[in-house]
């Protein structure tokens, strides 16, 4: 192999290491990664402080103390309360679904009685082809209960995102440092291009999260619905996992309403809340906030795969991970392409044009 | 960093911003920083240290230029992304900061006024090459014809 591939190959065997890695250890290394995403978040503020003269440990004990303050303020009433309407939806979902599969059972059969034909179609029908569906439906709410113990990690993520932010800029002078001193500038180009992607992405979904939980949780407080923090909560959470988050929480939203009124009018009041919601997203907040412009076949297939590798947290880390890995074979395709002559002719230089 | 010629002019709290968007490295002497072709990205500024310039010509390597402490080079990464036109070796150990040519886009819209200090000092740069270049032409010029 020419020598000026062994260090890029050596990497990307490294890579595909850690990849392994963290498939074993996820459960392990989720704390960190949870702590390592704070951290992310609040660099910029730390910097902010900095570059105003504070020393960065005192910039970073300010930002945790007024973060632990609001925090020990809003976090356990919050928190008992998502739990308590969590686990009240988790007891009623089973009879809510049940009840809801009669009245479609009812509505097919009006529907096929009124039919002059394909009426055989729809009593073979069945809600039973989707009972599979329903059943991981039903679990939404106890993978959200399970979620709340990273929501207990009070003294673990804490901790470590204390120690990534103040020893943030020297682990990354460190990094710098021991890279070969030829790859400096294509280390310094990959960080950058990781650190636009996962700031896209993350401050895309958590302002879009942040958004619709609390316009939903003001829409479901007017119309009356029970549980609407859980529901808002879930919404808002259901963001990070696109178009099957809408859908679920939507459909907790309608269940809960039409079951609560007894109403299939408040169901439906419910959806096009949901709706009109996701509809203020896409056309104006969607627009203004950062993507991740991935293709929406390779979007849902990095749902998938994470899912199912993963569970609910491959769900959440599947798309800043594969942005991060187009990214990076984006770069090293240019990296070949520039070191091995093979780029185009670059487009002619102004000064060439004649005078005129 | 006061001293450096290229930020003369920040004030305090600028150069705090700015430092926020530099990457510091030692390199240890005889230590390659960038190949003659290699596209560049950055900007070198040398805080201590020495650091050849070097141009292979006809497959010799030529020494053009010797870079002293307050110095910078590699300025053109910042302008376009083209293949640099000369190696860069550290002479002896040499500490650096690199301005990464994102991080100079991301200071023009949130410190305009960090981004027009060094894009000022870079135009001086460049306009000193031309002038130089364009006296060297001119020189040849009256020469040819003497003869």
């Amino acid at each position: 192999m020419p020598a000026k591939f062994r260090i890029p190959a050596a990497a990307f065997v490294f890579a595909l290491l850690l990849v392994y890695v963290v498939f074993k250890l996820f459960d392990v290394l989720l704390p960190f990664l949870i702590a390592f995403l704070i951290a992310y978040v609040s660099n910029p503020l730390v910097n902010w402080f900095q570059s105003r003269g504070f020393r960065r440990e005192v910039a970073v004990v300010l930002i945790y103390g007024g973060v632990v303050l609001v925090v020990s303020i809003l976090a356990d009433p919050l928190r008992r309360v998502l739990e308590s309407d969590m686990t009240r939806l988790q007891t009623k979902a089973p009879l809510y679904i049940m009840q809801a599969k009669h009245m479609i059972a009812v509505f097919r059969n009006r529907l096929s009685a009124r039919l002059p034909f394909g009426g055989s179609l729809l009593e073979s029908w069945s809600a039973n082809l989707y009972a599979p569906l329903i059943r991981r439906v039903q679990s939404v709410p106890k993978y959200f209960l399970a979620m709340l113990p990273i929501i207990t990690y009070v003294f673990l993520v804490p901790v470590l995102s204390f120690y990534f932010l103040m020893d943030a800029p020297r682990a990354q002078g460190r990094l710098i440092q021991i890279c070969p001193s030829h790859y400096v500038e294509q280390l310094l180009h990959l960080l950058d291009e990781v650190d636009v992607v996962v700031g896209k992405y993350l401050k895309g979904v958590m302002l879009e999260a942040c958004a619709v939980a609390l316009l939903l949780a003001t829409g479901l407080r007017l119309l009356e619905i029970h549980y609407f923090v859980a529901i808002a909560a879930l919404a808002g959470v259901g963001c990070l996992v696109p178009y099957l988050g809408f859908l679920v929480s939507m459909g907790f939203g309608v269940l809960v309403a039409a079951f609560q009124f007894q109403s299939i009018w408040a169901g439906i009041k419910v959806a096009a809340l949901f709706v009109s919601v996701k509809v203020a997203d896409d056309v104006f907040l969607s627009p203004l906030l950062p993507s991740t412009s991935l293709h929406p076949v390779v979007f849902l297939l990095s749902l998938m795969i994470g899912g199912k590798l993963f569970g609910f947290g491959g769900l959440l880390l599947a798309i800043p991970i594969v942005s991060i890995a187009r990214s990076l074979v984006k770069i090293m395709w240019m990296w070949y392409v520039s070191s091995a002559g093979l780029g185009a002719a670059g487009a002619s230089s102004p000064l060439q044009v004649p005078y005129t | 960093m006061r001293t450096i010629p290229i930020f003369a002019g920040l004030r305090g709290r600028e150069l705090g911003r700015l430092i926020q968007s530099l990457y510091q490295r030692t390199y240890q002497k005889g230590e390659s920083l960038f190949n003659q072709g290699d596209i560049g990205r950055a900007l070198f500024i040398l805080e201590s240290g020495q650091i050849a310039l070097l141009r292979q010509d006809n497959g010799l390597e030529n020494k053009i230029y010797t870079v002293k402490p307050g110095e910078f080079f590699g300025e053109m990464a910042l302008l376009e992304e083209r293949p640099r036109t000369a190696s860069a070796r550290a002479e002896e150990i040499s500490r650096l900061y690199l301005l990464y040519r994102t991080e100079l886009d991301d200071l023009v819209h949130s410190a305009p006024r960090i981004a027009a200090v060094i894009f000022r000092h870079l135009a001086e740069r460049l306009s000193g090459r031309l002038r130089e270049r364009q006296d060297t032409r001119l020189a040849e010029t009256l020469l040819s014809r003497a003869r």
